[in-house]
């Protein structure tokens, strides 16, 4: 592999690594309690795993790949607790694959009651992958984890310290109402 | 009538979950077709859930696009490289976590902390005149430039509505009219023309960045304007026409 490309796999790794370093702290520390020497650790041996999964070929993903990762490490923390003799009495509600998944066909469902044209639905659906990519905190965190990730609004609150449930409730919906008027504005300016 | 906000939110809350509901398919029939019903019925909920059905198809393409990638970039990679790439991780985020704040006792008589602040703000005061005629001097300077002058469609009669847009404010730009709109509706463009996807401002997106740069700087606002021009250079080369430009007015601000 040319010098380039080996750069940019690593950067892509790294991306990656960096990401769900962020996720996996604050889902650890928030379910499990564990110090932040202990998520190193089962950080690590997950992506280990992760590694060994996709090179071994065994590989199927029905989720999103960073659910797939935190669920290893979530994994590694139940072992890990074991191992040091604490009772494990978590309420973990975390997402188990495709049980909790919306579904494409209804999703297409209700965007055909908005009857664009072909050319005019695939522009827009391009300036939603650009806003979905660019999305400020907190909404790039309770958007992507709650729509794509799974997670539940209980589990959103211990992760990222929200007083209840209906805290996140409220902030996620506010943040879908951000994405409305960006989307709105946009769209406007550029199909009206 | 007074309106309870409280109590709109709780019923789009109620609705975020019922719209939900129905995407992962957890409704009976009967409650589905009633669901789809009450769209009909009610215009405000029908939009929020195709809005709705939107975000989620989006965050689901781009996740699963950058899923591939990264999936490639572990079959691509040997057990070594996963491991830089954990470390990496955790010495990124040590670098990101905030220094400690140390607090000081203030033990100084209020008298001498207004004598102080009053000279630091009379300084200021003259700093930040200067700062402003020499932001805006620049905003003038470059403007008179071909980047801002020259017209996207140059009065053709087939000018599309975008590029009559765009020619409408530009003129803006160049004769200081209704700055802080035309900063609003450019930076709408400049955002679209940057866009992976080809829109009707992907062609002009040298004249709408240079032009909202430049309206930047006559409204004052230099971060903003560095912002547009440093985005900018890692678009155009330090070696056409418009990346020289781009970089020695980046040089000029920064200079100030």
């Amino acid at each position: 592999m040319a010098v380039i490309e080996l750069q940019q796999t690593q950067q892509k790794l790294n991306k990656f690594a960096a990401e769900q370093w962020d996720k996996t702290l604050a889902y650890l520390q928030g379910m499990f309690s564990l110090s932040r020497s202990d998520c190193e650790d089962i950080f690590q041996e997950a992506f280990i795993v992760l590694y060994k999964k996709i090179t071994d070929g065994e590989f199927v993903l029905t989720s999103s790949l960073s659910t797939y990762f935190i669920g290893i490490c979530r994994n590694k923390a139940y072992e890990k607790m074991r191992g040091m003799g604490k009772e494990l009495n978590i309420i973990d509600e975390y997402p188990n694959g495709t049980k909790d998944d919306f579904e494409d066909e209804r999703i297409d469902r209700l965007l055909a009651l908005e009857d664009d044209a072909e050319d005019i639905e695939a522009r827009k659906e391009a300036v939603v992958r650009e806003i979905v990519s660019k999305l400020p905190p907190p909404c790039d965190k309770l958007l992507w984890g709650f729509y794509r990730d799974g997670f539940s609004m209980k589990t959103l609150a211990t992760m990222f310290n929200y007083k209840s449930e209906s805290s996140v409730k409220v902030t996620k919906h506010r943040c879908g109402e951000k994405f409305r008027a960006r989307f709105t504005e946009i769209s406007n300016y550029l199909f009206s | 009538m007074e309106v309870d906000i409280n109590k709109i939110e709780n019923r789009l809350l109620e609705e975020d979950d019922r719209i939900a509901s129905y995407l992962k398919g957890q409704m009976s029939d009967e409650e589905d077709q009633a669901f789809l019903r009450e769209l009909e019925e009610k215009p405000d909920m029908k939009e929020r859930a195709i809005i709705m059905a939107r975000l989620i198809k989006g965050l689901k393409e781009v996740g699963t696009a950058q899923d591939r990638e990264t999936i490639g970039a572990i079959l691509a990679s040997d057990k070594q490289s996963v491991e830089n790439a954990t470390k990496n991780a955790f010495l990124k985020a040590t670098v990101a976590q905030p220094a400690t704040t140390k607090v000081f006792s203030m033990r100084k008589p209020a008298a001498w902390l207004s004598i102080a602040a009053s000279l630091v703000f009379i300084v200021w005061l003259g700093i930040g005149y200067n700062d402003y005629r020499n932001i805006t001097g620049l905003g003038e300077e470059y403007g008179n430039s071909s980047f801002t002058t020259e017209m996207v469609s140059r009065g053709s009669a087939t000018s599309s509505d975008a590029e009559k847009k765009l020619e409408r404010l530009f003129k803006n730009v160049q004769g200081n009219t209704d700055l802080a709109g035309t900063i609003y509706e450019l930076s709408l463009c400049w955002e679209l023309s940057i866009m992976e996807t080809y829109n009707d401002y992907t062609d002009h997106s040298a004249e709408i960045g240079w032009n909202l740069a430049i309206a930047y700087l006559k409204d004052n606002d230099k971060k903003e304007a560095l912002a547009v021009l440093t985005k900018m250079a890692t678009i155009y080369d330090a070696d056409n026409v418009m990346g020289k430009q781009v970089r020695e007015l980046q040089q000029k601000i920064e200079d100030f």
